[in-house]
């Protein structure tokens, strides 16, 4: 029983163990960040793609020869883990164009470690019908480099098997989401992070087999009591590592969903299956992915799928999990703080350098925001 | 509004053309002003956004990005930016987005135009018109003007995109992949602005304005060429004064006129030799934006012997020439040859403006200088991102002094003032007893 908690526990801890395992098998493993790059593609030409995550328990000191401190610690933790030969597993990166800072760890990357397969997407902001274009392009464009990385052509059979993959890992992830939502106390969201982490790290048919032996184990623990607590939303950009959720469970708190990007943002999708294939990708990668980089319109009603997740989920209050220095989610803080309030969501914004050293006063702040709740 | 720190200074500037500045902006922001007054049509726009097009529809012109300097110049900033904060904007976000925010707060609250409003105020604005270019905050702040205070005002992001480090732009395939987005933007642009003004686009006016934006782009050239020779002609706070008309006005008769006026000026100055300061003893590269609210920090050089004779921040690459009988193509061609020429030097801080560190070293033996003073401004991700960057390149490759100070653009109060000027003196001693 629970025996996949183990092994869940282990991938997390060991994250890069079973891609270096691989690479040592003469596999091609490339690195990528955000949610913006179409896993599939790489699959289809047999290279295993892995999400660049960050460790927030070394400190970045030594980045700061190379990036300035006033930018997200995220991204600099994990140019400091690629300098110092966290990723030297890897074939390669393939980076998006997601915001500024993620833009400068490519271009800076591939100066000071010259010799590594290195792509960038060029990912416009504004999403329209022009824009959905010129995304299409850049995945040909990817999927030329990859090709040639690959030493084989693309076979519109395997992508098809491949978005058939990803599209059943999405599906089984979002199981996990509704069986939380029915009953969080069958799975912790420090656990679920943790999930979400690992799958991230292997391959995506790993994953799935990971994924089904989770839901069936879950599926037989129905007489696990329910979890009391106030129900709450996570949100926020980059959460790779659950010292957020221990602080809020710990403060009394039950997160029951998230709107993050390694969370829902990443698994609320589904590519089309048909022959249209980069018409698919295009749509479930960018056009229809909701991130605040991306910009449809400009008035409130854009943050009315956060009110309708709060709504499908029970929540009752939102903790806003901010990165330092992260301009695109703090452009919309107060507009997300107005919107959910009026949909009767009160929201509490934490700043956090990304290791949460205040998690003493953190907690304290959540205790209060639960208090002042329930 | 708060003075703020009275240690803060504008600058003692040495050019008569840099003086002549003040006044343009007094009578840009009146011009604004009046159009709203009497019901034309205004537009808020970010540095970015092609005036060559917006100056043919007969639009008078807000720039939040300016009307943060002009407030921080005033000692007004800060007044803003609580506004903007108490509101839920962090202290992480751009000064000058912060400052616009809260001015846009203000402008709400008091029913009109705040009282004391710096330069005369910004008037409510018919459109806004952004760009994806740069950074993150040009569209962001945008968006945030649009869902909070300017509900309901049509709004444009030109969404031009940019080539990544290394790519080869000589390949047909992807200039013509590009070609075809950022026409579109333009495209865009113009059909927005037919739209709200109900005027088409001249064509033939545009070729004029482009070759407007041309000639001034070489007249700077000639300007900073000149600011070559020893001693200086004209110190850093003259230029960061004289970015106006090129930010803001380009393509206009006006700004070619200015640049002329200017070249001639620094010609006739480095002819006679007329120096910033009569004993010049060090010569200082200034790396980033300037500390808009106290530019007298670089007269504070000048008490040390010291001057700062170039600045990376706003500099247009050289000279281009472009066929703009067609002028769209031209817009894009323009664009296309600038970013290759940053290719070019490299391009690992992205070629969106910001300027390749082996253009730094370029400017370091061509400027003969002594130090290079690195302003990492807090709030800035896009032009401050890839100081560090530089400075460690330059350590392997030069044995030039480096000092970084930190503080920011538009808010002063990331700004000490003895800690800096301690900072400072300590700096040009060290490179003076080892000259």
């Amino acid at each position: 029983m629970r025996n996949w908690l183990e092994e869940v526990d282990k991938i997390y801890h060991n994250r890069y163990d079973r891609a270096a395992e691989l690479k040592q098998k003469g596999k091609k493993i490339i690195g990528y960040l955000c949610s913006f790059v179409p896993l599939e593609i790489f699959t289809a030409l047999d290279i295993i793609p892995i999400r660049l995550t960050g460790n927030p328990h070394v400190p970045v000191s030594e980045v700061h020869d190379y990036l300035e401190p006033n930018a997200c610690p995220y991204v600099l933790n994990c140019f400091q883990g690629a300098i110092k030969g966290s990723f030297d597993f890897l074939d390669g990166f393939v980076i998006p164009h997601s915001c500024d800072t993620v833009q400068r760890f490519y271009g800076l990357l591939k100066f000071w470690k010259p010799g590594l397969f290195m792509h960038f997407v060029s990912t416009p902001t504004v999403v329209d019908y022009h824009s959905s274009q010129f995304f299409k392009e850049e995945i040909n464009i990817l999927t030329e480099k990859l090709e040639d990385l690959a030493g084989s052509k693309m076979e519109p059979a395997k992508l098809d098997a491949a978005i058939r993959l990803y599209n059943e890992n999405r599906s089984l992830i979002r199981e996990l989401y509704v069986l939380r939502k029915k009953n969080p106390g069958i799975l912790s969201a420090s656990n679920m992070i943790k999930i979400l982490i690992a799958g991230i790290s292997i391959p995506a048919d790993e994953f799935n087999y990971l994924l089904k032996q989770i839901k069936n184990d879950l599926n037989e623990f129905t007489s696990i009591k329910e979890a009391n607590g106030l129900r709450l939303l996570l949100y926020g950009c980059i959460i790779d590592h659950p010292l957020i959720t221990d602080v809020v469970e710990k403060a009394g708190g039950i997160i029951v969903v998230d709107d993050t990007c390694i969370g829902t943002r990443s698994y609320w999708r589904h590519v089309p299956e048909n022959e249209k294939q980069f018409d698919s990708l295009t749509q479930a990668y960018f056009t229809d992915f909701i991130c605040p980089k991306l910009i449809r319109k400009s008035d409130a009603s854009r943050f009315q799928y956060l009110a309708d997740l709060a709504k499908e989920f029970n929540v009752q209050g939102i903790i806003a999990y901010l990165l330092n220095y992260c301009d695109l989610h703090k452009f919309d803080v107060p507009d997300i703080k107005d919107y959910m309030s009026s949909a009767g969501c009160p929201v509490l914004i934490i700043e956090d350098d990304y290791t949460m050293s205040a998690s003493a006063a953190t907690q304290n702040r959540v205790q209060a925001f639960v208090e002042m709740l329930e | 509004m708060s003075m703020g720190n009275i240690s803060l200074k504008k600058a003692v500037r040495s050019t008569n053309t840099a003086q002549s500045v003040n006044e343009i902006l007094m009578k840009w922001y009146a011009k604004s002003m009046q159009a709203g007054m009497e019901g034309r049509q205004v537009a808020w726009c970010m540095v970015g956004v092609p005036m060559e097009i917006i100056n043919l529809f007969g639009i008078a012109v807000s720039w939040p990005e300016n009307y943060g300097t002009a407030c921080a110049a005033r000692q007004a900033a800060v007044h803003f930016m609580e506004i903007a904060e108490s509101e839920g904007y962090s202290k992480d976000l751009c000064s000058y987005e912060r400052n616009a925010l809260g001015y846009c707060k203000e402008l709400i609250d008091a029913g009109g135009i705040p009282e004391g409003a710096p330069q005369g105020g910004m008037p409510w604005p018919s459109m806004l018109i952004t760009n994806s270019y740069l950074c993150d905050p040009r569209s962001k702040g945008f968006q945030a003007f649009n869902t909070r205070y300017m509900k309901g005002i049509p709004m444009y992001i030109m969404d031009c995109q940019a080539t990544p480090f290394g790519v080869n732009m000589n390949d047909p395939r992807i200039k013509e992949h590009y070609r075809k987005h950022n026409m579109q933007q333009y495209k865009g642009l113009i059909e927005f602005l037919e739209k709200q003004t109900g005027k088409k686009l001249d064509e033939a006016a545009l070729s004029v304005t482009l070759k407007n934006t041309l000639a001034m782009q070489r007249l700077i050239h000639e300007v900073h060429e000149l600011r070559k020779a020893v001693p200086s002609p004209m110190p850093s706070e003259d230029q960061f004064a004289c970015i106006v008309p090129q930010l803001y006005m380009g393509g206009s008769e006006d700004a070619v006129s200015f640049y002329s006026a200017l070249r001639d000026e620094v010609q006739m100055r480095e002819k006679n030799k007329v120096g910033v300061i009569p004993d010049e003893k060090l010569r200082i590269l200034w790396v980033g934006i300037p500390p808009w609210f106290n530019i007298g920090i670089f007269n504070y050089l000048e008490t040390l012997g010291a001057v700062s004779v170039m600045e990376t921040t706003y500099y247009m690459g050289t000279p281009i020439e472009v066929d703009v009988s067609d002028p769209m193509e031209a817009l894009f061609e323009i664009s296309w040859r600038k970013m290759m020429q940053t290719q070019e030097l490299g391009a690992e801080l992205t070629t969106e403006g910001t300027i390749p560190a082996a253009l730094v070293i370029k400017f370091i033996r061509d400027y003969r200088i002594d130090g290079v003073i690195f302003h990492r401004v807090l709030s800035c991700r896009a032009i401050s991102f890839g100081q560090a960057h530089t400075a460690r390149r330059l350590r392997e490759e030069l044995p030039i002094p480096i000092l970084f100070l930190e503080s920011d653009m538009a808010d002063p109060r990331a700004w000490s003032d003895a800690y800096i000027k301690n900072h400072i003196y300590n700096f040009l001693e060290t490179i003076e007893m080892k000259k």
